[in-house]
């Protein structure tokens, strides 16, 4: 790692360590929590006759084990193969498989802030398990030392704002049927957008670049200058730098972007991933790519601090709201993930990519319309 | 099959004697902690070469592909041509999300013992927290167990992962499995 690498880890643990040290006794919130919501073996009570739950709960739903192994195997097959929709499964198997979710939502009238600290556990387990995974995979390429480094300043100071402000302002506030329609909205954008990818136009623009990347291939063999590159050569050089542009070359070819575009995507990303608990990091890199054209390991590299502080805090944020986690869950999902991530890759040949991202428009748009209608409109499509 | 706690208990014994290893308790309890990370991080590192193991042709075609892309699209922009430049940069952007996915995969391998570990944690210490002989500005005299387990647990993976890659079998393994020239 470089010397200003280093550097910046070196903060960015401190500030992680002083932030997780002035975290207060979590352990009071959700007693409190507990202790304010009425007892009885009605919907809506917390019935102290029968063994302890999720979270410890009197009554809480007992997570079939097995079933969140075998749910968490999907959620790594998806991770491994797919792509982003792991975090989205992941959710999914929390909110509604786990039966976590009509739990939280039971206690809307009765117990509000019961309702909302299994709330805010459910979203920071999904951060758990996706928001911590996009970490090392983005921490290999920032390692190279290939980074821009204004743009991940800028990057990192708006994942500050969005992690912190999101949380801060959400936790122990939003209500589980709250959380599942924005959940739902942001599903079904994901959808959407996959819809827009296996379209006649989508296809066409990807078809386009892909025949222009082998036009050019071909032009570089023919010339037979196609020997390897130097790829341990960063070749950034910043030239000009204020406060509304930057400007670096990268291997002679000029680069510019306005540094408040990163700020605000960096807002933006990192609040919308922090609120929902879904990563994030995987957006990060094609706003990169689109805003700063950078080349693809510069933005991967250049987005892995963004994504460590949004990360760091999410979670410490949370945990300094008095959030409590199911740890043992946790772990078990993790192992889960860990064999759907060996199945996944061998198993991925025997499913075409457009079927499979086809598949997936299919549950996101049921899954987001759904969660749209149950979460805003206390509507529901089936059961 | 509904709890795991039969399961904590079960490992309790074995979790607990290095806390006891030593007799000042702030001293046990950081020992005994230390050890646990270790056995974290060698259950982890293990789980996550098997995965990368059983994967190592799929994970080297992405890592070749991501390459070849990239090494491409600098060479378009030495030669100026911009537009091949975006074109073969997309390119490497597609197999940069297939890679970048699995690499998360990967790292919640590596992590999957630690959240047992702090289960076993959470119920044996949630009500003691560590007790330091000083009393820091802003910080106070006492850690949570969360806090001190997850601080521990990164010094000790951050140090693990420096002392192994010294040792050129580890590193030779960890390039191979990958197909990272390192």
């Amino acid at each position: 790692m470089a010397k200003k690498n280093k550097i910046i880890f070196f903060v960015v643990l401190v500030a992680l360590s002083v932030g997780l040290w002035m975290e207060p006794a979590f352990a009071g919130k959700l007693q409190d929590a507990i202790a304010a919501a009425p007892t009885g073996a009605d919907k809506g009570q917390v019935d102290t006759s029968l063994p302890a739950g999720f979270l410890g709960i009197p009554g809480a739903p007992q997570v079939n084990l097995i079933v969140a192994f075998l749910w968490a195997i999907w959620v790594g097959w998806i991770f491994s193969t797919v792509g982003a929709f792991g975090g989205v499964m992941a959710g999914v198997g929390h909110m509604s498989i786990f039966g976590l979710g009509g739990y939280a939502k039971s206690f809307k009238e009765t117990a509000p802030s019961l309702n909302k600290a299994i709330t805010d556990s459910i979203r920071g387990s999904n951060q758990y398990l996706v928001g911590f995974s996009a970490l090392i995979s983005s921490f290999n390429y920032y390692k190279m030392g290939r980074l821009v480094v204004p743009l991940a300043v800028s990057l990192g100071v708006g994942s500050i704002l969005g992690a912190w402000g999101s949380v801060s302002l959400s936790a122990g506030k939003i209500s589980f049927s709250q959380y599942q329609g924005y959940f739902g909205v942001f599903v079904l954008a994901l959808g959407l957008y996959l819809l827009y990818e296996t379209s006649s136009k989508g296809q066409a623009s990807k078809k386009n670049a892909k025949a222009a990347a082998q036009a050019f291939e071909e032009t570089v063999q023919k010339q037979k200058s196609g020997e390897k590159v130097d790829v341990s050569s960063l070749g950034v050089k910043i030239t000009k730098f204020s406060l509304t542009q930057v400007c670096f070359t990268f291997y002679s070819v000029e680069f510019k972007f306005n540094p408040l575009i990163p700020l605000v995507g960096g807002v933006v990303i990192s609040a919308i991933a922090a609120f929902l608990g879904v990563g994030g990091g995987f957006l990060l890199v094609p706003f990169l790519t689109s805003v700063a054209e950078l080349p693809m390991y510069l933005a991967a590299g250049t987005s892995a601090l963004a994504v460590l502080i949004s990360m760091i805090t999410s979670i410490v944020t949370l945990i300094s709201k008095g959030v409590q986690f199911d740890w043992a869950l946790i772990g078990l999902e993790l192992a889960g993930v860990a064999v759907g991530s060996i199945i996944g890759p061998r198993t991925s040949k025997y499913f075409s990519d457009l079927w499979l991202k086809r598949l997936f428009i299919v549950l996101a748009l049921y899954v987001g319309v759904d969660y749209v209608l149950r979460g805003f409109f206390n509507y529901r499509m089936f059961g | 099959m509904n709890s795991l706690t039969p399961l904590l208990i079960m490992i309790d014994p074995w979790f607990i004697a290095p806390f006891r290893w030593l007799s000042p308790p702030a001293a046990g309890y950081v020992l005994g902690t230390i050890v646990l990370a270790l056995y974290c991080f060698i259950l982890g590192d293990i789980s996550a070469i098997g995965v990368k193991y059983f994967n190592r042709e799929y994970i080297r075609k992405l890592q070749e592909k991501m390459d070849r892309n990239h090494n491409l699209s600098e060479k378009a922009l030495k030669m100026g041509d911009k537009e091949s430049y975006k074109a073969v940069n997309s390119q490497a952007l597609d197999a940069f999300g297939y890679s970048f996915s699995l690499g998360a995969a990967i790292f919640c391998v590596s992590i999957w013992p630690m959240p047992f570990a702090l289960a076993w944690v959470h119920m044996r210490f949630a009500d003691a927290p560590l007790e330091l002989p000083v009393t820091l500005p802003l910080l106070g005299n006492s850690v949570h167990y969360f806090a001190s387990f997850l601080l521990i647990y990164i010094a000790v993976r951050m140090i693990s992962a420096a002392v192994l890659n010294r040792f050129t079998g580890y590193s030779r393994l960890m390039a191979n499995l990958t197909g990272r020239n390192q």
